[in-house]
């Protein structure tokens, strides 16, 4: 019978990538005794596969690569007194904050004063959009060709067809191009791009690769390997069009189709998931629903910027950390956030702690020559100057206490004409 | 004549109108927030520059990402990634060390993008 080893510590940070890192170094600095468990056999995340520059712009005001905004953090935390547990997989949260982990040395059950989640996310697969057609080898998410090429010195085909306009499709299609790889096309379900201009800019314009809207794969088409897709132009509520079907040849298929928080351990510990984002409901320490438990990251919403991410990262682990040391302040009078029309979602749902709030949200649709409104009640607080809106990029209103001192017990966010 | 397209030098996006003189040189720009939309946009009609990003193999058989130290000629980015691929480098290299000086005879370096 194997034992289990008991250790325990303030603050247990799930994952090393640039949210688990910052979180972690908050912490520290706050005073909190600090973990960090990580699957992989080092630290940086996601970052280690992103190559590419267009990091830190806020942050660092430089631009750097992904590996380069890793390694700053990275030595940092080196140089920090945060324990870091490598080549370790968490199997279970409980909500008491006991975290059981498989490591090489065997089983261990960490226990917590205080949780922060910062799993990141998974890609959208195939199986969840059906795509119809034949089960072939070719077919493979924007990341893990990212990862074959970048990490592993695979190369994933010879002539590609990406779905999807997300930063990822559009990202790999320049790095295949570079390394001599074809790429047939971007092809994108909206009529609209996904990413970010710069993507579309330098990864496609510069490389003559052409982005077709309003266009899905409907077919995978080959015997073994995938020999070419099936493409059709979709109206206006996104069904293909009979008809416009297109065969393209190809060896591989990439799928930049979305990503999803990381959440089966929340759901373990008994975390309130917000169907909107798949990530935790979290009050403005950006505490989820179980007392000690915070999340940040791609696992509480999906960024576009890891600027972003360090940012709230770092409250997390105040958060954590005062939480652990029992420094929290009681919660104030809380006020609920919501969200209507087209904001798909708020971060965080809730506010208590009567300090300035920062709320982040999404549109789930372009909004050219809109204002954001904040109401509370039928009282309009706030709006702000007339601006355009994305669907890719996250905005963010900040509310001082000024003005939530004439919320009454919540405020709803709308975007509205004009 | 009018060229358009965006700023990538900071989150914002600005989207540039440039207006071309009869000899296609910059004239004059609107549509950026700040100074710096200007400086990109006349760079770009003149000649596009890009930071490039890709990796060299290690001797050990892993791969180090690099990066150029700034952006140069988007139009030497393809003899760039052929002389990269030649490279097979002994470790161990530290974020920031010089892999290739000058590549593709721009004057600019590639280096190390994190400690291999």
């Amino acid at each position: 019978m194997s034992s289990l080893t008991r250790i325990s510590t303030d603050v247990a940070v799930i994952g090393a990538g640039p949210a688990g890192i910052a979180a972690a170094l908050k912490a520290a600095e706050a005073g909190a005794s600090v973990t960090i468990i990580e699957r992989n056999d080092q630290p940086g995340g996601i970052l280690r596969q992103c190559i590419h520059s267009g990091f830190g712009l806020t942050y660092f005001k430089e631009e750097l690569t992904g590996p380069e905004y890793a390694q700053r953090f990275i030595n940092k935390l080196r140089a920090s007194n945060v324990s870091l547990r490598l080549s370790s997989m968490v199997l279970r949260i409980t909500p008491e904050k006991e975290v059981l982990f498989m490591s090489d040395e065997g089983m261990v059950s960490l226990q917590a004063k205080a949780v922060v989640l910062a799993m990141g996310c998974r890609e959208r697969t195939r199986g969840e959009i059906r795509i119809p057609g034949a089960r072939v080898a070719g077919v493979f998410t924007a990341g893990l060709a990212q990862r074959y090429i970048n990490q592993d010195n695979q190369k994933p085909g010879s002539r590609f067809v990406i779905l999807g306009s997300g930063d990822i499709g559009l990202i790999m299609a320049r790095r295949l191009a570079l390394e001599g790889m074809e790429v047939a096309g971007v092809y994108e379900l909206m009529p609209y791009a996904n990413g970010l201009y710069r993507n579309i800019k330098n990864c496609l314009e510069d490389f003559g690769i052409p982005l077709h809207l309003s266009t899905t794969v409907t077919r995978i088409i080959g015997k073994k390997r995938v020999e070419a897709v099936e493409v059709s132009r979709v109206d206006e509520k996104l069904v293909p069009i009979a008809g416009t079907e297109q065969i393209i040849p190809c060896d591989t298929l990439l799928l930049s189709i979305g990503l999803i928080p990381e959440n089966e351990l929340s759901r373990g510990a008994g975390v309130e998931l917000n169907p909107s984002t798949n990530g935790p409901v979290v009050d403005d320490y950006l505490c989820s629903s179980v007392p000690g438990i915070f999340a940040c990251g791609n696992v509480l919403h999906v960024h576009d910027l890891v600027d972003n991410v360090t940012a709230e990262a770092e409250l997390a682990g105040s958060g954590a950390a005062q939480y652990a040391l029992g420094l929290l302040p009681a919660a104030g009078r809380p006020i609920a956030v919501r969200c209507e029309g087209a904001i798909g979602y708020t971060v965080p749902a809730r506010l208590v702690s009567g300090r300035k709030a920062q709320v982040f949200f999404r549109v789930r649709k372009p909004l050219d020559n809109h204002h954001l409104e904040v109401r509370s009640g039928q009282t309009l607080i706030f709006k702000t100057k007339t601006t355009d809106f994305k669907p890719s990029i996250m905005e963010h209103l900040n509310l001082p206490p000024a003005l939530l001192a004439k919320a009454g017990d919540e405020i709803t966010l709308s975007v509205v004409e004009g | 004549m009018e060229k358009d397209f965006y700023c990538t030098t900071c989150p914002s996006e600005c989207h540039l109108f440039v207006t071309l003189d009869e000899a296609g040189h910059f004239a004059a720009v609107r549509g950026n927030r700040c100074e710096r939309g200007e400086a990109f946009a006349r760079q770009e009609i003149v000649c596009p520059v890009r930071v490039l990003t890709t990796t060299v193999l290690l001797q050990d058989g892993n791969l180090l990402p690099v990066r150029s130290r700034e952006a140069f000629p988007l139009n030497l980015h393809r003899k760039a990634m052929a002389e990269l691929a030649s490279l097979c480098l002994r470790g161990p290299l530290r974020m920031g060390d010089v892999v290739l000086p000058g590549v593709a005879a721009s004057g600019v370096d590639m280096v190390a993008s994190c400690d291999s």
